[in-house]
């Protein structure tokens, strides 16, 4: 597994829905459907670009949600690289299990301006 | 322009019977359809036909179509976090705005199809909705609605809804999951964070008056 340093950008998918009015990221993006989502799927920017990581579950509607690794470590979770069959680029988040921990991380995300899924 | 609102347009918000503007505090205790708690991971009863088409189309009994310019408008009004109610000329008071602009996102999130979120996410339940129709009222009637602090209406993944403030006394979240229950996570000033235990959710009047507090 490759390194990722606090300084290394990753790469959230974001449903519009969880965008709020003033831009910023509900708690809600960092849910599942086991209610919170305590293995976070994000890509790690230096191995895939943001158009590429916005449209690899082939959905649309989504926007591109970025922060840096330092800031769920120092949540006191875990961020691991994590490379699957068809994305080397797949990273976890590990360890949310509140929405608590849900509105922390929702708060380090930024979104990535004129990025946006082809529908 | 006068404000002509469809008798068949207010009387499907819902499941419940809704009234027009004007609320009566005695018509707290609304009406209810008796449904059976969805499950979160299937909905049987729905219509899932509507899954099947790209958005959602022009129907009678679809809410606030009478506002929006065409199908498009309403569907991205409401994904680009649009107020529906700027696609009217009509000048409404910011208190209803905000009541139009949170029961259209009910709505939205009652037509999310199963895996709009991840595999196996849903949208709105039953139960979901009409709690959380009912909970707009009551906002509206505590004037919750008229503060100055922006509301967010957000689907959650799994049947539920969140409304989120940011307010005078720090920020809330107040989740209705798919059975309806509610729960809230509130922030303090001073960074600290509060949260209804799964366990233990609490009634929808607690709710409200955590609100009430954090917006002043």
């Amino acid at each position: 597994m490759g390194e990722i340093l606090d300084e290394d950008w990753l790469y959230r998918r974001l449903h519009a829905a969880c965008i709020k009015n003033d831009g910023t990221i509900s708690s809600i993006a960092f849910m599942t459907n086991n209610f919170p989502d305590e293995q976070a799927s994000v890509d790690l920017a230096k191995l895939t670009t943001p158009v590429e990581s916005v449209n690899r579950d082939g959905k649309g509607h989504r926007k591109l949600g970025q922060l840096q690794a330092g800031g769920p470590r120092a949540l006191g979770l875990d961020v691991v690289h994590d490379p699957l069959e068809y994305n080397d680029a797949h990273s976890l988040i590990l360890g949310a299990d509140s929405k608590a921990m849900c509105r922390k991380l929702a708060r380090l995300v930024q979104v990535v301006p004129g990025i946006e899924s082809r529908t | 322009m006068a404000l002509a609102v469809p008798e068949k347009s207010v009387d499907t918000i819902g499941s419940t019977r809704a009234q027009t503007p004007t609320l009566d505090v005695d018509q707290l205790g609304l009406a209810r359809t008796t449904r059976d708690v969805d499950n979160t991971s299937s909905q049987p009863g729905r219509d899932r036909s509507v899954w099947h088409r790209a958005s959602p189309p022009l129907s009678p009994h679809r809410p606030f179509t009478w506002v929006a310019k065409g199908e498009s408008d309403w569907v991205e009004a409401l994904v680009n976090r649009k107020s529906l109610a700027t696609l009217s000329s009509f000048a409404f008071p910011p208190a209803l705005r905000v009541m139009i602009d949170a029961l259209a996102r009910i709505a939205y999130a009652f037509e999310l199809p199963e895996g709009w979120f991840e595999r196996g996410s849903v949208g709105l339940s039953d139960r979901a909705r009409s709690t959380a129709i009912d909970f707009v009222f009551r906002m509206a009637i505590d004037g919750l609605l008229a503060k100055e602090a922006s509301l967010d209406v957000i689907p959650t993944p799994i049947g539920g809804i969140q409304f989120e403030w940011a307010g005078k006394n720090g920020e809330i979240e107040v989740e209705i999951d798919a059975q309806g229950q509610f729960y809230t996570l509130v922030t303090l000033p001073d960074g600290s964070f509060h949260e209804t235990p799964r366990s233990d959710p609490i009634p929808a009047t607690t709710a409200l008056t955590q609100v009430k507090r954090i917006l002043g």
